[in-house]
């Protein structure tokens, strides 16, 4: 070992609070850029109100800006800085337990430990079928290598037995080797990541500094992961998660939402403006990673999530909270449009078939969630709709089952609990939409025992059924479930599997299988059916598949105003709270 | 808007503060000498905490640490220094439209006289 080189007196000596305590002045560095960066904003803002201002005023313009950004780049590599004192003070604390048991145990057991490692175990007497046996004092040699790397302590090959010390002298020897490689591992990867955080010299931020800033807190992000992490309450339910970020100082909370908004973002339980402000922060990062893959789903999300930005950045219309975001499966999204904390009146909206993150679920799904807001906030201004795409909904009728829906109701559920959890109201009203395949998804979570914990009203439009086949089952009571069925919806009247299987997809829409006359459907029975006992309120009838060539449109209409505005007009007026006033249908 | 109050910051005569009446360049000013210090401040603390990490030895971090806080030390104090010109320019600038009066030092929007030159302030 060289003189400069880690052994295990140096790990042991070793305070890992001092390097928190210098990440604590660079916080405080950080922080103080962040309040002057506003200072030097405000102070900007009034000079943009002056028309006139000439060549200095201008050229001293330039300098405020310069210096806001300047004080923007102190505020977040310090910040960096810190996190990554306070990640490697974190990690060498394993190590440095791991050596400082090992070394307890070597002191009982009378061990005498050296600063090469190896480790001298005292004699011995074994006593064995011929009677005491003596064995000699001896030294163990330090291995750093893992254990199932080594070869077993080979036998000695007199008969001589051996000293019983000699093993376990090894495997501490062993152990204390491995703790100072742990820890010197630990170094090696702060350090790089260290050199990546001095700051560049002069007074310029230029694009490459903003780039740079970015793979630096990627890094910070990568390498302080485990600290990073280690809080973070994964397991725990909504009500104990918005527990653990009420807890937390305003710094880790910024911290989180700063470097590492992946691990909060999606987490329910997390209040909404938080779980927005780090998923904004993470979609440019999810989008640059997606943007270097090039297969074709990658591809497609890409598209999504790129639109989903532009639409996020566009100045009016309702205020949108970002409170999920994801590239698993065929992609995760999740949007309100209103504020669902502080919203008397909150609607999640889950759909179905042949959803996935793409461009049309930008583009045309995610409106119908604006439109349900929009209404809704015109029966009473304190609501808020969303839409959640949380799960892999099936990509075709042909492919359709339960799995789907029986994957994404346990999360639907949790995802409910977290708006409960973080919503502000002494007792908000909470109403579940499933539209089309997502009808079985709610259908599913709902038919669980306790229901969905916190679900007032249940709508379902456009359902091929729910599993269950009353609405009293979906614990709200029947009072509560409204259901919406376009006359023309082929996905309404979907035949039961085996009429399916007997008929094929095709003949069921354009022949006579459609119009069958009984009220079991594909999952289920009929929501819509007099038998099911929901209340079923106006839609419009949509245009024939055949006659009219409409296919699936009648399907795809209920949220939206300018195609179907009395169902529009009643969603809203079940989420906003005045379900009353809806205009009822015969039941079928 | 009443009175004006001059106060002159004690160590740099020639950068008055104005405590009431402030045009923004004026004020743009005055906040750029205050970044001027607590830049100066917030600089000077960081190296006094690095101390107990020098003595560590065997770790490569320590001395990568130092590199970073070098760095950060320059670029501090290019910003601290930036702040002291651009307060000074800043002031040019609240002269030369015409928001303070060299001589006083008072703002000069507070106060409309009319002049026989037929300016509306002094």
């Amino acid at each position: 070992m060289t003189e400069t080189a880690l052994d295990w007196q140096r790990l042991h000596d070793l305070r890992p609070a001092d390097f928190e305590a210098a990440g604590n002045r660079w916080h405080a560095v950080s922080s103080r850029a962040g309040a002057d960066a506003l200072r030097v904003g405000q102070a900007m803002s009034a000079q943009l109100r002056e028309t006139q201002r000439g060549d200095a005023a201008t050229a001293a313009l330039r300098r405020l800006r310069r210096l806001h950004r300047n004080l923007d780049y102190v505020r977040t590599e310090c910040g960096l800085v810190r996190t990554t004192l306070n990640g490697l003070a974190a990690d060498l604390a394993e190590p440095q337990r791991q050596l400082r048991l090992a070394l307890d145990e070597a002191a009982e057991l009378g061990f005498t430990v050296h600063p090469d490692g190896s480790i001298t175990y005292p004699a011995s007497t074994v006593h064995t079928l011929l009677g005491p046996q003596d064995t000699p004092a001896g030294q163990a040699a330090p291995r750093a290598a893992l254990p199932l790397d080594l070869p077993h302590s080979s036998l000695d090959s007199s008969l001589r037995p051996l000293n019983p010390h000699a093993d376990r002298a090894q495997a501490l020897a062993d152990r204390i080797a491995r703790a100072v490689r742990a820890a010197a591992e630990v170094d090696a990867r702060y350090t790089r990541t260290l050199n990546g955080l001095r700051a560049a010299k002069g007074l310029d931020i230029t694009a490459a500094t903003l780039r740079d800033v970015r793979r630096d807190t990627a890094d910070v992000r990568h390498a302080a992961s485990a600290y990073l992490a280690a809080d973070v309450p994964f397991d725990a339910t909504p009500a104990e998660r918005k527990a653990w970020w009420d807890a937390l100082t305003d710094e880790q909370r910024q911290e989180f939402l700063r470097i590492a908004p992946d691990l909060v973002g999606n987490l329910d339980g997390i209040p909404a403006a938080a779980r927005d402000q780090a998923n904004r922060a993470y979609l440019p990062t999810l989008i640059e990673e997606l943007a270097g893959r090039h297969d074709d789903a990658s591809q497609t999300k890409l598209e999504a999530l790129r639109l989903l930005q532009a639409r996020l950045n566009q100045p009016g219309g309702l205020p949108m909270y970002l409170l999920g975001i994801g590239d698993e499966g065929n992609g995760r999204a999740i949007v309100a449009y209103g504020n669902p904390d502080t919203s008397r009146n909150v609607a999640a909206y889950v759909p179905g078939l042949g959803t996935a993150l793409d461009a049309d679920f930008v583009e045309d799904t995610m409106v119908r969630a604006e439109d349900t807001a929009i209404g809704a906030r015109d029966v009473d201004p304190s609501s808020a709709a969303i839409i959640w795409l949380g799960y892999d909904a099936p990509q075709s009728a042909d492919v359709m089952s339960t799995g789907d829906a029986e994957r994404g109701a346990p999360a639907y559920s949790r995802f409910i609990s977290g708006l409960v959890a973080t919503n502000e109201k002494s007792d908000p009203h909470v109403t579940a939409i499933g539209h089309s395949y997502g009808s079985l998804t709610v259908g599913t979570a709902a038919r669980q025992t306790n229901g969905i914990p916190g679900v007032d009203d249940v709508v379902l439009l456009g359902s091929p059924g729910v599993g269950v086949d009353r609405a009293e089952d979906l614990g709200v009571g029947r009072e509560h479930v409204f259901v919406g069925a376009a006359e023309n919806d082929p996905v309404t009247r979907l035949p039961t599997k085996e009429e399916f299987a007997l008929a094929g997809p095709a003949a069921f829409i354009y022949g006579d299988v459609y119009d069958r006359g009984d009220d079991d459907i594909y999952f289920g029975k009929d929501p819509a059916s007099a038998a099911f006992g929901a209340h079923r309120f106006k839609v419009d009838p949509g245009p024939a598949p055949v006659l009219e060539m409409g296919g699936f449109d009648a399907h795809s209409q209920y949220f939206t105003p300018s195609l179907d505005s009395e169902s529009a007009s009643n969603i809203a007026r079940v989420v906003g709270g005045r379900p009353g006033k809806i205009t009822l249908e015969d039941r079928r | 808007m009443g009175q004006q109050a001059v106060h002159h910051h004690s160590g740099s005569p020639s950068v008055p503060l104005l405590q009431h009446s402030r045009g923004p360049w004026t004020s743009a000013s005055a906040t750029a000498a205050e970044l001027h210090t607590s830049t100066a401040n917030g600089r000077n603390t960081l190296r006094p905490a690095h101390d107990p990490l020098t003595a560590w030895v065997g770790l490569t971090a320590p001395a990568a640490l130092l590199t970073v806080l070098t760095s950060w030390e320059e670029r501090l104090a290019a910003i601290r220094d930036e702040c002291d010109h651009l307060s000074g320019a800043l002031r040019q600038v609240a002269v030369h439209l015409g928001e303070v009066d060299t001589a006083t030092g008072t703002s000069l929007k507070a106060v409309p006289v009319p002049t026989s030159a037929g300016t509306a302030t002094r």
